[in-house]
Parts: C-alpha cells; sequence; structure tokens
C-alpha cells in the first residue's frame, strides 16, 4: 500500500467577499473509514466539502486522492475522481423521475447513443436491494417524501461507485428506523472500503458511528480525535472556545414592558411545528439554533411571507389573516439576511431605499410621494445612525456592507414598528459597524420597540439577548433567560441534546 | 396493466392535457360534422390538417425551449424570413440551386438560434430580451430582402413539397418526422432529459454535471431549424415569400405549447401536446371563418386561450394525479 490516505485536503483557503472562510484546512482521510466533521455554523465544513465536490473553487490548496493531485474544477471532474456528495439540501430536480435524476449527466448509453432506460432500472433496482430501499425508478421526485428523496440522493451517488462519499446532514429528514437503514449502508461502505465524510450537528451520531472527527472552528482545524478519543463533551469544548468580546451593550437594567407580540402554534408545513412565543416592549428575544432548523421560516411566516397555520397578534390586533403590508401598517417589519438579494434596490439611492416601506406614511392623497417629508424623515434617521455616506441620493450599491444594514434598519424605522424582526442583523459586516448597529438595537427597545432577532453568530446571541430561544427540527427545544445560558448550554440544545 | 398506465400518468401528469385536447379535437370535429355536410370529406379533412402542419411544426421548436427554461419571440421573424429567402433564390428550374436554396434556409436559421442561444447563454441577457431583439432584427432583414410580398417558388418543387395522397400528405409526412427524430432526442438519447433538467433549476442540474449551457443553446438551435421547415412550407403553400407571414407563430406557437401542457415556467412539457394545440388552434381558426367570425374576434379567442391554458393548469390537482408511489 502506497498511502494509506482516500483523500488528503492540504492547505485549502477561501474567502468569500468579507468573511475567511477556510484558512488553510488540512483534511486526511483514510480509506474505509467514517471520518466525521463536526463544528458550529459557519465554521467552514461546508465550504470545505463543496471545495472537494467542485462547487467552490479555492483560493489556496491541493487535493490528492489516492495520493495523486486532483484537479476539481467542477461537479463533473469531482465524480470522475470518486466522489460522491450527498447534499444537505434536497439537490434533486422534482420534475424528473427517480431514474433521470440518478442518471442525469451520467446515462446508461446502449446501441448507438440510446439511453438504455432497462439497465438502469435494473442498476437503481439491483442497489434498492443491497440498501434496503425501495425507490420505483419512473415514479416523479416531487411526488417523494423528504426521507425517500434523500434515498434519491445518496441511490445517485453510490451509483457511480465513489470512493470517497461526501453526507452533508444526511439525517437531518429521517426518522428513527431510516437512520438506522442509513448507518448499516455505511458500515456496509466502509467494509468496502469506501472513505466516507459525515458532516452532522448531532454529536451522538458522531460520537456513535465516526472513527475519526476532525473539529472546524472559524475556517480553521481545530484537530482530528482519533476513536477512543471521541466524546460529546470534548468535541463540545473543541467547537466552543471563543471569546465573549466587549462590544454589546449593557441591557442589565432593562425591565420589559406589556406583551407587544403574541405568536400562538404557528405551523409551517414541514418546517416549524406548533411555535408559541411572545415579545414584549423593550425586550430583545434572541432565536439561536442550528441552519435550517425552521428559525428562518418561523419568522418569515410571522411577517406573513411564508404560509402557515397559527394565531399571530400584535399589540392587541389580530393579523394571523393579514397580508404583508397590513402587517407592515400595523407595526411589525422583518429585516432580510439577504441584504443583496431581497433586502436593498441596489441601483436605486439611499433615499428610496430607505423611505420603500413606509411609502403608505410619505404620501399624499392622490399616491404622489411627498417628497420634502420623504427627504427630511430619511436624512433625520441617516444622521442618527452616523451611515456613511456623500448624499442621501447615492447609490446604495457603493455603500460599504455596515452602511447598507444601517439603511435597511433605517427604512423598517421609518415605518414606525412595534415589534421589529430582524434577520442576522449583521451578516458580513465589520466589527465598528456591529458595535454601532447593537447600540442602535439597544436604543430602540428603549423606545419601547420589542424585537425578535436571529442570529448565526453565537456571540451576538450570547452578547445582545434578553431571552433565548433555541430551535431544534422546527420546535423551539430550550428557552434561555438573559446570563443562564452560556455557548455550551446553546450549542447543546441546538445539537438535539437536551 | 392498469397499475402500469397509472405510473406512465404520475410519471408524466401532462398526458392529462394530451386526452383533453384530443377530446376538445373530437369535440369540434364532430359539431362541425353536424353544421355542414362536406365537412367530413376526405379532401377537406386532408386540407384542414395539412393547414395547421406549419403551426405544429414550429411549435415543436418552441416547445424545446420553453421546456429548457426559456422562450423565443424569434421564431415568427425567422420563419417569415426563409420565406423570402426561398422566394428570391427558387425561382429557377435548376435542382441544383434549389437544394442550395434550401440549404441556405437552413443555415440562416441555423446561424439566428446559434446566435440567440449565445445571448442567452454566455451574454446572459434574459430569453424574452435577446429573441425580441433578435426578432426585430430578423424582422428589418426580411423587410430588406423584401419589401413586400413577391419572389417565386419553383412550381415542380413547391409541387412536389404540397403534395398529397388522400389524407396523406408530404407536409403531414414531414411533421411526422420531425416529431419522430425530436421525440427520439428527448427521450431516448441523452439530450433529452438534461434540457428538462436546466428548465426546471438550472443550478442544481448544473451541480449534477450537466453542461446547462449547451443544452440550451442546442435548444435554441433546433427551435430555429424548425422554424425554417415551416418557412418552407408556407413559401411552398404560397409560392412566394411574404415577409410579414411569419408574425402570428410566434404567440401561436406559444399557445399551442401552453395548451399542451407545457409549463411557461419551464422543465415541464410534452411535445405531442403542442402537436395537439396547434391542430387544436387550426381547427378552432378555420370553424371560425366557416361561421364567417371576424379576423378581430379571432385574435380575441386566441388570446383567451393562452390565459385560459395558464388558468386551468395552474389550478393544483387539475393536471396531478395523486401520488401513487409510496
Amino acid at each position: 500500500m502506497t498511502n494509506e490516505y482516500a483523500l488528503e485536503m492540504i492547505g485549502i483557503a477561501k474567502a468569500f467577499p468579507g468573511v475567511k472562510a477556510l484558512g488553510g484546512v488540512d483534511l486526511r482521510v483514510r480509506r474505509g473509514e467514517l471520518h466525521g466533521l463536526v463544528g458550529e455554523n459557519g465554521a467552514g465544513k461546508s465550504t470545505l466539502m463543496n471545495v472537494l465536490g467542485g462547487l467552490v473553487q479555492p483560493d489556496a490548496g491541493r487535493i490528492l486522492v489516492e495520493g495523486a493531485e486532483a484537479a476539481i474544477a467542477g461537479p463533473a471532474d469531482a465524480a470522475r475522481m470518486g466522489v460522491g456528495f450527498v447534499h444537505q439540501e434536497s439537490n434533486l430536480l422534482n420534475n424528473l423521475s427517480v431514474l433521470e435524476n440518478v442518471f442525469l449527466a451520467r446515462e446508461a448509453l446502449g446501441h448507438m447513443g440510446r439511453l438504455d432506460r432497462r439497465a438502469m432500472a435494473e442498476e437503481i433496482e439491483a442497489l434498492n436491494r443491497k440498501l434496503g430501499y425501495n425507490l420505483k425508478p419512473f415514479a416523479r421526485v416531487g411526488d417523494l417524501s423528504l426521507a425517500q428523496q434523500q434515498s434519491v440522493e445518496i441511490t445517485r451517488a453510490l451509483i457511480a461507485r465513489p470512493r470517497i462519499l461526501i453526507l452533508d446532514e444526511p439525517t437531518a429528514a429521517l426518522g428513527e428506523e431510516e437512520v438506522e437503514r442509513l448507518f448499516r449502508i455505511l458500515a456496509a461502505l466502509t467494509k468496502e472500503g469506501v472513505a466516507v465524510i459525515y458532516i452532522s450537528h448531532r454529536l451522538d451520531e458522531v460520537v456513535r458511528i465516526a472513527d475519526r472527527v476532525t473539529v472546524l472552528k472559524d475556517g480553521c482545524v481545530v484537530g482530528t480525535l482519533e476513536k477512543r478519543e471521541i466524546a460529546r463533551e470534548r468535541l463540545i469544548s473543541m467547537m466552543v472556545g471563543r471569546v465573549l468580546e466587549d462590544i454589546y451593550p449593557d441591557r442589565r437594567d432593562m425591565a420589559p414592558g406589556k406583551e407587544l407580540l403574541t405568536v400562538e402554534k404557528l405551523n409551517v408545513r414541514g418546517r416549524v411545528h406548533d411555535l408559541s412565543f411572545a415579545v414584549r416592549a423593550g425586550e430583545i428575544v434572541g432565536i439561536g439554533g442550528l441552519e435550517g432548523q425552521g428559525q428562518r421560516d418561523a419568522l418569515r411566516a410571522v411577517f406573513g411571507e411564508r404560509a402557515a397555520s397559527g394565531r399571530i397578534a400584535l399589540d392587541g390586533v389580530d393579523l394571523t389573516r393579514s397580508g404583508m403590508a397590513t402587517r407592515i401598517r400595523a407595526g411589525l417589519g422583518y429585516m432580510t439576511h439577504d441584504r443583496r438579494n431581497e433586502g436593498l434596490v441596489l441601483t436605486m439611492s439611499l433615499v428610496k431605499n430607505a423611505s420603500l416601506a413606509a411609502l403608505f406614511r410619505l404620501t399624499g392623497p392622490a399616491g404622489i410621494v411627498r417628497k420634502r417629508r420623504e427627504r427630511a424623515e430619511v436624512r433625520e434617521r441617516i444622521d442618527g445612525m452616523q451611515i456613511k455616506a456623500a448624499s442621501i441620493d447615492q447609490m446604495v450599491v457603493n455603500l460599504s456592507g455596515g452602511n447598507q444594514q444601517k439603511v435597511m434598519l433605517a427604512r423598517w424605522l421609518l415605518t414606525r414598528p412595534k415589534v421589529l424582526l430582524i434577520d442576522e442583523p449583521t451578516r458580513g459586516v465589520d466589527v465598528g459597524a456591529r458595535m454601532s448597529v447593537y447600540r442602535i438595537i439597544d436604543s430602540l427597545t428603549r423606545a419601547g420597540i420589542g424585537i425578535v432577532m436571529l442570529t448565526s453568530d453565537m456571540m451576538e446571541l450570547l452578547g445582545l439577548s434578553d431571552r433565548i430561544l433555541v430551535f431544534y427540527g422546527g420546535r423551539v427545544v430550550r428557552e434561555y433567560a438573559r446570563g443562564e445560558a452560556t455557548e455550551e448550554l446553546v450549542i447543546r440544545s441546538a445539537s438535539g441534546l437536551g | 396493466m392498469g397499475a402500469k398506465i397509472r405510473e406512465k400518468f404520475a410519471a408524466t401528469p401532462q398526458l392529462f392535457s394530451v386526452l383533453t385536447i384530443l377530446a376538445l379535437l373530437a369535440v369540434t370535429f364532430l359539431s362541425m360534422c353536424a353544421y355542414s355536410e362536406s365537412y367530413k370529406h376526405m379532401q377537406n379533412i386532408s386540407k384542414l390538417i395539412v393547414q395547421c402542419i406549419p403551426l405544429a411544426v414550429v411549435s415543436l421548436g418552441q416547445t424545446l425551449v420553453v421546456i429548457s427554461g426559456g422562450i423565443d419571440l424569434s421564431l415568427g421573424a425567422t420563419i417569415s424570413l426563409t420565406t423570402t429567402i426561398a422566394a428570391r433564390l427558387m425561382n429557377t428550374d435548376s435542382p441544383a440551386q434549389i437544394a442550395l436554396a434550401v440549404l441556405a434556409m437552413f443555415a440562416a436559421a441555423a446561424l439566428v438560434g446559434l446566435l440567440n442561444g449565445v445571448g442567452v447563454n454566455l451574454i446572459r441577457v434574459p430569453p424574452l430580451i435577446t429573441t425580441l431583439c433578435m426578432s426585430t432584427v430578423l424582422q428589418g432583414v426580411a423587410l430588406w430582402i423584401m419589401p413586400v410580398p413577391g419572389g417565386k417558388v419553383n412550381r415542380e418543387f413547391a409541387t412536389f413539397v404540397m403534395q398529397k395522397w388522400g389524407v396523406l400528405s408530404m407536409p403531414l409526412i414531414l411533421l411526422a418526422l420531425a416529431y419522430l427524430i425530436i421525440h427520439f432526442v428527448l427521450y431516448r438519447t441523452r439530450t433529452g432529459v438534461p434540457l428538462y433538467a436546466i428548465g426546471k433549476n438550472p443550478r442544481i442540474a448544473a451541480s449534477m454535471g450537466v453542461k446547462i449551457r449547451s443544452v440550451s443553446v442546442r435548444a435554441y438551435v433546433i427551435a430555429a431549424l424548425l422554424a425554417a421547415l415551416t418557412g418552407l412550407l408556407l413559401a411552398c403553400r404560397m409560392r412566394v415569400g411574404d415577409p410579414l407571414v411569419g408574425t402570428n407563430y410566434t404567440m401561436d406557437s406559444i399557445t399551442a405549447a401552453a395548451i399542451g401542457g407545457t409549463s411557461l415556467a419551464g422543465g415541464v412539457g410534452l411535445i405531442s401536446g403542442s402537436v395537439l394545440g396547434s391542430f387544436l388552434i387550426g381547427m378552432l381558426s378555420n370553424m371560425m371563418n366557416i361561421l364567417g367570425v371576424d379576423q378581430f374576434y379571432q385574435y380575441v379567442l386566441k388570446g383567451s386561450l393562452l390565459v385560459l391554458a395558464m388558468i386551468v393548469y395552474s389550478i393544483p390537482g387539475m393536471l396531478g394525479v395523486k401520488r401513487v408511489a409510496k
């Protein structure tokens, strides 16, 4: 044996605009081992695997497969190198059949370039028998359950007989029985010599099945544990350990006022289950949890952007059946996490962006914008927030991330909200601007506004929230009061450990 | 057996729209037979079919483009352009020159399709804009070649292309050939499934290894080639070129595809539906002509038909069967 490693990733670095996702990561995976990959949100797990899968091009670093240099410029290259990828979110085309999805871009061809459907169907049936699935090759993927869709993804990955198989959060949509089946499949694969990379937030699973585990934090490897060293507590302590910076306003003197927002039994199909919570005047309710546990769906449902059942009331007014325009007028706002695509109209001026949601207040009877008032109100907000811009007529595309974020905040303040839902208050924003965003949020609560803040930044969650709701699997699994929560406790709850 | 059919329908729910159109066609036909004694004569039926064929041919192409997630607004102008090329070059008795003229028509169309594909996929201008601009340009070129209808298509060649044998005819054979080739490409080769894949979600398709640009360009080229075939049929029928003859075919081909169950959002559709949709549009036009309905009402009806088709297909469960896969 020339090399014990099926895969070596050496010095992989990748920066996205404003964020360093990976800073020189080394990962070595042995043949026939199940290698766990864990870390907090944003630790770089998915980016690293996307590099391996050909979906992201690294800025630096080398990849060796079976000891040989591998150039991976796209998904097709990755497949050719024997890398199979089962994605976290369904990566299938639901207008196509199971067979078409499994064999897309890798069709079995018969005589004269004709598709050999029978051969492909037989191959799927053979894998079905081996894996214990019951997939009908000609069923439409859109008609399948989430668990079945995942079986399709695994079938697609395995039909190419990969040497390296990546599974990104494979058990998120699975029931207990299906998880056990998946584990049996993985055990059989590793026995055959396939190297499996297993990303999961569920630490119990990782402890149970992994032969080795690599822990990532802030785009760097904290360490790799051998089988005998793997323990839950050890993993958690490796994942955490960031210092709580002194950039959060002191809110210990705040006493919440009357109840403003009431959410009862909110359900979003397949995403949020029986969510009930309340927000009081002057309160910051932090929402934490790992990505994709239903937090965002919950927030959007409260704002009326996603269909949901349940009851939503704001300051005594029932908004359950109202559209978003009515909710905004009633005093509800939702500030998106995706500034560039959903938030700002980048090619419009600062003043137009800021007044957009409040035009209902700033227009006269004939629907004509009261320009002078619009400009005066925007200017007042801008000055209060210290937005650095040449003028309020400047295009927002030219502003820094932090200033853009403040423009979005200004927009929602102009609607005179009672409760503001903020999705990622400081994503892609530098430290200085973060501090001023925190100060603005703090001052809003002191003016009697209630804030719901969804954040994937653990420090922000702990530092700013008066109360923390931790999501897991579409439910709030734990609520912490200020001072009660620690990073370890929150990660524990967010990982489904109580 | 029953289970097999159920599975087939579950895999392609658009089969229901195909059945619906067949029923509508039958109803139209039977009611016209009741209205007019001569309607069901073989000669009339054959004439009716031949009338519908140019639209059916171009709709095949439009369907491919729409399935791939695009739309081609330049097909009508491509038809006009190719008829003017035909009428300019086919006023001759030399078979060699006629062959050359046919070649020129298809070469021009292929170039148009290629430019559309490049504009959409490499320059990344939205299909609506790319093909709309292309349409205007082509319209200009057609009017430059031939400001008013004119030119001439060789009589023998035109008769050859339009000849009939009872209910059979050369245009019908050409349509059948085009249909079979497209059907083969779509469902029997590795080009077909990726076309549906990029129409549904190009990002996911790319992540699964599909070369999305090359697939999309192919759709635009095939569509333009089919428009050239339509142009050939029209030129041979009229025996002159007409720089405006194709104008209505853009909208009609989209309507035919939509009636046939092709989703204008991409990723879903059947070419058989589009062919039948074209026949339905043709028969309704013909019916209204016989009944003496004015041309403007016919426009209103065609527009309404498209909206109606979209409404019907947007109602969930109208098309879809309940899931059979367990």
